[in-house]
C-alpha cells in the first residue's frame, strides 16, 4: 500500500514535469509567434501612412523634404497649377484602398480645401498655400538664416531685383525659363516693411508678374497666368530640436487590434 | 517481485501515455506555429519595399505613360531569387490595367498580398502585389 502511494507520487511528478515543459514550451512558441506577428503592425501602418502621404504629395504636386545635420534644410516643392478633388481622394482611400488592404481608414481633412491647405512643421514654421488668391505664404520664419529659391517662370520678358543689404537673412535666387537659367542673384534682406522691397518676375504675354517677398513672412503671388515651379530651401543654423512636417489631416487607422490615430506626418527626422 | 514487475509495467505504460500525450499535443502546437508564419513577415517586408521603389521611381508612371511593362517586368527579375511575385494594376472602377510576374513562376495557394494607390494624371490607381516564396 504504501510503495503504490510511492509510485503514484512519483508518477504524477513525472507527469506535472512533462507537463510544465508542455506549457513552458507552448507559451514560449506563442509568445514569439505573437511577438513576430504583431512586430508586422508597426511595417504596415507606416507603410500605409507612407502611401496615402506620398498619393497626397501627388496630387498637389508638393513635395517637403526634411535634412537634418548641423543645420535644418526644408525643402518645399510646389508649383500654383493644381486642380484637385479632395472629396474623391478621401472616397478613394476609404473604400476602394481601405477594403483592399483590409484595414478601417478615416481621413480627416480640417485646414484643407480644394483650395488652401497649409503644412506645419515642428519648428513652428508653417507653409499656406491658396489657389484664390494665387498666394503661397510661409509663417514663423523668424529663425531661418537662409533662404535658396529657384523659381521657374515661363516667358520671362524681365526682372526687377530686389535691393540687398548688408545684414538680415541671406538669399540666393535663381530664376528659370524655358531656355535655362536667365538670372541669378544673392545677398542679404532685411526688410522691415513686406511690399517695400520686392523681387518681381515680368513675363512677356501679358506684361503681369510673379512677386516674391521676403519680411516677416515670405511670400510669392503669382499674377502671371503662366506656369510657375518652385523649389524652396530654408535653411535654420545650429538647430538642436527633432524635426517633423505634417498636413493638418488627421489619420485614423486599424489594422486588426492595433489602433493608429495621428495626423499625415510628411517626413520625419530625429536629431 | 512478481508485485514490483507489475508496478513497474504499470510505470512504464503510464510514462508511454505520457510521452504520447506530449507528442500528439506537441504536434498541434508544432502545426500551428510553424516556421511558415514566420516566413510571412518576411514577404511583407519585400511587398511594401518592392511597391514603395515601384511607386517613387516612377516605374508605374512610366508604365502607363509608355503603355510598357518592361522596366516593371525587369525590375521584378532582379529582386529577390526565393521570393515569386506577381503584380497586377487596376484604376479605381477596379478594371484590370496590366499583370506582370516574375520570370520562371508559378503560382501557390500560400501567398501574402498588399496593395499600393498610385496617381497618374490626377487619376487614381491601385497596385496589387502577390508574393510567395518558391
Amino acid at each position: 500500500m504504501k510503495k503504490g502511494f510511492v509510485y503514484t507520487i512519483s508518477l504524477i511528478v513525472m507527469i506535472s514535469v512533462l507537463m510544465y515543459f508542455l506549457i513552458y514550451y507552448n507559451y514560449h512558441i506563442t509568445d514569439n509567434y505573437n511577438f513576430v506577428i504583431k512586430s508586422t503592425k508597426p511595417v504596415k501602418i507606416n507603410y500605409v501612412v507612407d502611401d496615402i502621404t506620398y498619393s497626397l504629395n501627388s496630387l498637389l504636386g508638393t513635395s517637403v523634404d526634411l535634412d537634418l545635420n548641423n543645420n535644418l534644410k526644408i525643402n518645399i516643392k510646389d508649383n500654383f497649377t493644381k486642380d484637385y478633388n479632395l472629396d474623391y481622394f478621401e472616397y478613394f482611400f476609404e473604400n476602394n484602398y481601405a477594403e483592399k488592404s483590409n484595414i478601417n481608414l478615416d481621413l480627416e481633412f480640417f485646414d484643407f480645401s480644394n483650395n488652401d491647405y497649409n503644412i506645419y512643421f515642428s519648428n513652428n514654421l508653417i507653409y499656406n498655400y491658396n489657389k484664390n488668391s494665387k498666394f503661397i505664404t510661409i509663417y514663423n520664419i523668424h529663425n531661418i538664416d537662409e533662404l535658396d529659391i529657384n523659381i521657374y517662370v515661363k516667358d520671362v520678358n524681365y526682372i526687377q531685383q530686389w535691393t540687398y543689404s548688408s545684414t538680415g537673412k541671406y538669399v540666393k535666387i535663381n530664376v528659370y525659363d524655358e531656355t535655362g537659367l536667365i538670372n541669378s542673384s544673392d545677398g542679404y534682406i532685411n526688410n522691415v516693411l513686406c511690399n517695400s522691397n520686392t523681387y518681381k518676375i515680368f513675363v512677356s504675354t501679358n506684361d503681369n508678374n510673379v512677386i516674391l517677398d521676403l519680411c516677416d513672412i515670405f511670400y510669392i503671388k503669382e499674377n502671371s497666368n503662366t506656369d510657375v515651379d518652385f523649389n524652396l530651401s530654408l535653411i535654420e543654423n545650429s538647430y538642436t530640436d527633432d524635426i517633423f512636417a505634417y498636413y493638418d489631416v488627421n489619420v485614423f487607422l486599424q489594422i486588426y487590434d492595433f489602433n493608429y490615430n495621428n495626423h499625415l506626418i510628411i517626413d520625419k527626422i530625429r536629431h | 517481485m512478481k508485485k514490483g514487475f507489475i508496478v513497474l509495467l504499470d510505470v512504464l505504460v503510464a510514462l508511454l501515455v505520457s510521452f504520447l500525450l506530449f507528442a500528439i499535443i506537441s504536434q498541434y502546437v508544432f502545426n500551428v506555429y510553424t516556421f511558415d508564419n514566420y516566413k510571412y513577415v518576411n514577404i511583407i517586408g519585400y511587398e511594401t519595399n518592392v511597391l514603395t521603389v515601384l511607386e517613387k521611381s516612377n516605374l508605374f508612371y512610366d508604365a502607363l505613360e509608355n503603355n510598357t511593362t518592361n522596366n516593371i517586368r525587369h525590375f521584378l527579375n532582379r529582386t529577390n531569387k526565393n521570393v515569386c511575385a506577381e503584380l497586377t494594376v487596376y484604376d479605381s472602377s477596379d478594371n484590370l490595367l496590366f499583370t506582370v510576374r516574375k520570370q520562371n513562376c508559378q503560382l501557390t495557394d500560400s501567398y501574402n498580398v498588399m496593395y499600393r494607390s498610385f496617381i497618374y494624371n490626377n487619376n487614381f490607381y491601385l497596385a496589387k502585389l502577390v508574393a510567395w516564396y518558391k
